[in-house]
């Protein structure tokens, strides 16, 4: 099956929140965005920046203890933490089904958990840190998509890059 | 459908319902303090009563659970269903489908005994396992409440009065010391284990950020944990050996030395004579020896709740239902479980 993947670099928590922002105004209801990377690699700061394009104002908490925070921004946004589950139909437990019916925009961070039940049509979002040529510890990003839908985001965001430059 | 509006009077006792989270809880509570049971599902070790079932997670583990959970809190506190006057029930926030067995169960409950019902906040009960303690604490009062979900500072004027006047932008503190736990290889729940290891380190062996957010009671957890995780990364990167319990205990000095000064700060403006401490960090031993000991020097008194009413349980639930079945609150077949439920006054 045909991927579509884009890769870039992130140099500090200010470019991942601009991630986040960017992402935002390409999402519509019922998108997933799966959300790879270990501790502290960046994945709520990313969330954050990603509400804060959708107007909403108040704070941004991981869902780590939670499993699940709901934002009723201009798009709703479930954020979804997955750590804790320990088998993938335990996600079926915390209302799954319902989040699936495209009422809002899904980010799930800890996607490995949802073994099998992962959504193909799913923008995939993988961060990690790398030591950049100054130094600094910076954040590598890659997206994949493998639907239409998830393959156009990854173009839009080529050729954003391709604009900065 | 009749209206739950029935009195509530002296020699109450009542049913308290916790389903917000991981755990089943009942309780069940007499003239408000007496904590006459507090069952907890998931650390009762005869797992044969649940069908070996240990509840976690789920809504659907609830649902198995919270009948012989409510029935083992009556057998234990040596009562019948008609002894009971009245339900308290958490409503918020926390998982919704969670949240609606405790709610839909508790009202099914007292509309069929015509007793009352109230809806409780989560954190409100975190706050009222200290009067479970100290029923005569009087306002206005400070609450940190640390918890796996939450890191707020709390003004208390009165009850069912109380104003957020700092919270945590990021990660809650509890959730921090997971975190790092997990990064060190210590395992889970962190808390405990990294005050374990931190005993054996020097803490000023590494230099770790403190968040301060100059002019704002806020907390902020999250560059911190970046900050050490950073720090394994290059040492990983290096091949160099970390000192793991010198982090440990650096990392437990930055969490506690922030909580510890907006607390003190905090308590000093608003001048209140008594600090209150609650939520599962507040099992966390340096912690309270830390912030006693600063609060004692600015002549200001620490109260912590029992170990066994830091973490999730009912009983606080039906403590702080208490006070507002006596306020009169009742809530009706409306009553509905809510996910974010903000926490303001009423």
């Amino acid at each position: 099956m045909h991927k579509e993947i884009g890769q870039g670099l992130l140099p500090d928590e200010e470019a991942t929140r601009a991630f986040g922002q960017w992402l935002a105004q390409h999402m519509k209801k019922g998108d997933i965005i799966l959300l790879y990377g270990d501790l502290g690699a960046g994945k709520t700061t990313l969330v954050q920046g990603l509400l804060t394009s959708l107007g909403y104002g108040g704070a941004v908490t991981s869902p780590t203890f939670t499993l699940v925070h709901e934002y009723e921004a201009d798009l709703p946004v479930f954020h979804f933490d997955l750590y804790r589950l320990t088998e993938p139909d335990q996600v079926w437990d915390i209302g799954w089904a319902d989040y699936l019916k495209g009422e809002g925009l899904l980010c799930v961070e800890w996607p490995e958990r949802l073994g099998h039940l992962k959504p193909l049509e799913a923008l995939s979002i993988k961060l990690e840190p790398v030591e950049m040529s100054n130094g600094q510890i910076g954040r590598q990003v890659e997206l994949t998509g493998v639907e239409e839908s998830a393959q156009a985001i990854v173009r839009e965001w080529k050729k954003a890059c391709t604009c900065l430059d | 459908m009749k209206e739950l509006t029935s009195s509530f009077e002296e020699g109450n006792l009542i049913l308290a319902i916790e389903t917000s989270c991981d755990e089943t809880s009942a309780a069940v509570i007499a003239e408000g303090h007496k904590v006459l049971s507090n069952v907890i599902a998931s650390q009762i070790t005869t797992h044969q009563i649940f069908g070996g079932v240990v509840p976690e997670i789920a809504s659907r583990k609830h649902m198995e659970s919270i009948t012989a959970v409510v029935d083992r809190a009556l057998q234990e506190a040596q009562c019948t269903w008609s002894d009971i006057t009245a339900i308290a029930v958490t409503k918020g926030p926390g998982l919704v489908g969670a949240l609606l067995v405790g709610v839909a169960y508790a009202k099914g409950v007292a509309m069929a005994r015509e007793i009352p019902l109230v809806g409780v906040h989560h954190i409100e009960g975190h706050i009222y396992a200290n009067f479970l303690q100290k029923p005569q604490l009087e306002f206005p009062l400070l609450c940190l409440v640390v918890s796996g979900g939450h890191t707020h500072l709390i003004h208390l004027i009165d009850h069912g009065k109380m104003k957020i006047i700092g919270s945590t932008r990021d990660d809650a503190a509890g959730e921090a010391y997971d975190k790092i736990a997990r990064a060190l290889g210590l395992g889970y729940p962190g808390g405990p284990l990294i005050e374990k290891i931190a005993q054996e380190g020097d803490p000023a062996r590494y230099d770790l950020p403190r968040a301060w957010l100059k002019d704002s009671y806020d907390f902020s957890f999250s560059g911190l944990k970046s900050a050490v995780l950073n720090m394994l990364n290059r040492a990983k990167l290096k091949g160099e050996e970390i000192d793991k319990a010198s982090l440990a205990a650096a990392f437990q000095n930055s969490v506690v030395d922030v909580l510890v000064e907006k607390t003190c700060d905090a308590a000093k403006e608003l001048q209140v004579p008594t600090v209150l401490l609650a939520g599962g960090v507040a099992a966390n031993n340096y912690l309270r020896q830390r912030l006693q000991k600063a609060l004692q020097g600015q002549g200001q008194e620490l109260i912590v709740p029992p170990l066994e009413l830091c973490t999730d349980n009912a009983a606080m639930i039906g403590c702080a239902g208490y006070y507002r079945l006596q306020k009169g609150e009742r809530a009706g077949s409306d009553l509905n479980g809510q996910a974010n439920l903000p926490l303001t006054d009423s």
